[in-house]
This record gives structure tokens, sequence and C-alpha cells, in this order.
């Protein structure tokens, strides 16, 4: 169905209210890439956005991390977290403010954040016992992974509504609903936005990727963490993935990780965990 | 055109032209499934009592659906049911066998911990 997909991005190509990123998360990717760059000159350029900064350290501040001491700088969280994982909060911080306060009538805006920081605790979580070396990066991986979702339902509220009855009527998942609609789903939606955004090349796929795990060439590792975070979220029922099945794992994925009961029950109890100490990262949809 | 029946005059196979709510208000069914055996057990467990059912001419496509609410589960009850749902296309299937038995063991207990009087900050929202 190639006319549904360039429709689709001639729709996206001319919309002129589409979620922006402001300029300082474009300078950090770049920056931290460089080597030549410091901590010092970091937090220079995220501190020229007093907003975002001000976000940035109520999170860092929360009850998620838990500091026993408030951390006022941007300089003094770098220190004890890391820059990677400070500019993973500056992303997700400035993720949640674009997307504050655009929820629809039509789609069940808090369910679906819910899912989406979620997974991202729980692709975190993951990572960490895998010692993978992408943990800092998992958990906005995770979080971003559905976005397509939510430009599908706000510009194509036609074809979502279709979407929302297929599930109902044939028990399918979002995504085989929209695969049947359109020929693709979510997942291309959203690595559309994520290119747009200029967003590193392994974010787009492991948010283009979540549902072929088995196709994915490069990045494997981050999109597989994306891919068994996803299942297991809907698996305990956190958030509104959209559907009320659980998508199945697949093989691959679960035998690479060499994934076990024990470990998932781990990884269980650190989702359940952390979900009840990210009140503040849903705050920040709302103000 | 559209029939209000009590649920224990339902059959499989009438199809449903009306969202289904329980007490508290959650959609528990949007409007155009067929009824299944399984489906009538589940909505008598839950408490509906009335449902209205498409007649002989079929209505026109109804409103645009909402995404559906997740219902919270209450009960242990609940839980298994909504992993049944979750869960329905793997009966068989080890892995994800596992996976939900694990599942079940955190929810109970979250349940518990619930209980006693812990606001879970991240899911109380409007789920
Ligand atoms: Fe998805
Ligand atoms: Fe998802």
């Amino acid at each position: 169905m190639a006319t549904a997909m360039e429709d689709y991005k001639s729709v996206l190509a001319s919309a002129k209210d589409l979620p922006t990123l402001p300029n300082v998360v474009l300078r950090l990717h770049s920056l931290i890439r460089d080597p030549n760059s410091g901590a010092a000159e970091i937090a220079e350029v995220i501190n020229r956005d007093v907003a975002l900064t001000s976000k940035t350290l109520r999170l860092v501040n929360s009850a998620f991390y838990g500091f026993a001491q408030r951390v006022d700088s941007v300089a003094h969280a770098i220190v004890i977290m890391g820059m990677n994982k400070v500019k993973s909060l500056v992303l997700t911080a400035s993720v949640l403010d674009t997307f504050k306060n655009r929820g629809f009538e039509s789609f069940d805006y808090a369910g679906f954040w819910e899912h989406a920081i979620g997974t991202g605790i729980t692709a975190e979580a993951l990572a960490k016992h895998l010692k993978s070396n992408v943990t800092e990066d998992a958990f906005v991986a995770g979080l971003l992974h559905d976005l397509g979702k939510l430009i599908f339902c706000q510009y194509f509220p036609e074809d979502h509504a279709k979407v929302m009855h297929l599930i109902n009527e044939q028990q399918l998942t979002v995504s085989q609903a929209e695969n049947q609609l359109l020929g693709f789903d979510h997942t291309l939606i959203g690595s559309w936005l994520a290119e747009k955004w200029k967003f590193p090349e392994e974010l787009c796929l492991s948010i283009r990727m979540h549902h072929e795990p088995a196709h994915a060439r490069v990045h494997r590792d981050r999109i597989w963490l994306v891919h068994a975070a996803d299942v297991f979220t809907r698996a305990l029922g956190i958030g509104n993935g959209g559907d009320p099945f659980v998508p199945e794992r697949h093989r691959q994925v679960w035998d690479h990780f060499q994934l076990n009961a024990t470990l998932v029950d781990t990884v269980f109890q650190q989702a359940l965990d952390g979900m009840a100490n990210a009140g503040e990262f849903l705050e920040l949809l709302k103000n | 055109m559209i029939q209000r029946i009590s649920l224990d005059q339902a059959q499989p196979g009438m199809i449903i032209a009306e969202p289904i709510l329980d007490s508290g208000g959650q959609v528990l069914i949007l409007g155009g499934e067929v009824l299944s055996d399984r489906l009538i057990r589940r909505l008598i467990v839950r408490g509906a009592k009335e449902i209205a059912i498409q007649g002989e001419e079929p209505e026109a496509p109804p409103e645009v659906p909402k995404t559906r609410k997740v219902k919270r589960a209450e009960t242990e009850e609940e839980i298994r049911e909504l992993l049944d749902l979750r869960f329905q296309n793997f009966e068989n299937h080890e892995i994800m066998q596992t996976i939900r038995a694990l599942a079940e063991k955190h929810l109970v207990q979250k349940l518990g911990s619930s209980e006693t009087g812990d606001a879970a900050a991240g899911s109380g929202s409007s789920n």
C-alpha cells in the first residue's frame, strides 16, 4: 500500500505543528560524541536553556533517583550521574515538555506515557543486568519507542478510529491492526519523527524495529532491549499499550540475552518499584 | 436495530452494539465485538447486567471509539482475568507462560502492598 504511505508522508511533511525539540538537544548529541568536549562545556550548553535545565533538575531530584542531597546544578548532576545519563535526562525532559498538554479526547494520553516510561525503566533495568554498554541510552530508547502512536492519533484520527475497531473486533495488537489497514505501523511513523529530530541512528532504529527485532542488522542490542522491555511492560500491564495483548517475544532475543526466570523476576520488581517513584516524569507532561 | 437484553439471555455469536461499562464507569467493551462464551463469562464476573446487541438490521458503524482505557485490577481475580486476556495467544507457550506467572506473582504482591496504603505515584493516574 504505497499510496497510504505516501499520503502519510506528505501530510506530515506539510504539518506545521509537528512537535519540535529545543536546539540544545541537537547540540548535545554531537557534543557528547566529540571526545574533545568536556563536562564543563556540556553543562554550559545545557544551562543556556533555563527552562529545560530546571526541568532536568526536577527529574534528577525526583524520588526516582532518591539522592540524599539536593542536586542544584547541571555540573553537579554530571559529576554524580555521568555525562550520558544527564544527556538522556535532558532529552527526556525536553520530549515530555514538548508533548505536554498535547493529549486528545480519543486517546488515553496518561496511559500512553505510563507505558512509555515503564518501557524506559524496564529497558534500563534490563540493560544494567545484562551489563550492556548502552545502559544510559536504554531509558530514552524505551521512552520513545511508541512515539508514532501519538502522531498517528493526532494527524490521522479516522485511521486511528479504524485501528481501534480492528483491535476490538479481531483481537489484534496495535501493530497488527495498523499493518492490516495501512501496510505499515506506528514504528515507521515514529522513526520519521525521530529522523526529523535528527536523533542518532541507533535511536531511530530502536523505534523503527521494536516489533520486528529479528530483522535488525545493526544496533541489535538496543533494538532488542526495547523489544524485550516492551513485552515485559505489557506483561505487567503498566500503562496503556493501545491493546490488551502482550506481543510475542522473539525467541532470538530471549536466547541472545540468555533471559531466564530469575532475571525476569528481578527486572519485574525493579520496573514496578521504578513506576512507584516515577511521578515526576508524568508531572512534566502537565507543567 | 439495537435490542437490550439481560446478560443471562446472551448467546455466543451476538454482536455487542454499545459500550459496556463496569460499575466504576470504566469501559469493558467498546461495542462491535462478537459475543463468545468466554466474553459472556467475563462480563458476568465484572458485574455487567444488561447489554445492547445488534438485531437483524445492522446499524451504521458505531461512533469513533476511544483508546480502551486500561482497567486497573483491584482484586487477585481481576489480575488473573486481565492476564488471561493479555496472554490469550500463548496458552501453550512455555516462555510466555513463565513471564505470565512472574507477572502474576508481582502484581498480586503489589496489590497486597497498595492495600496497606501505599499511593503508587506512577500508576495512580487516569487508569
Ligand atoms: Fe509499539
Ligand atoms: Fe510499546
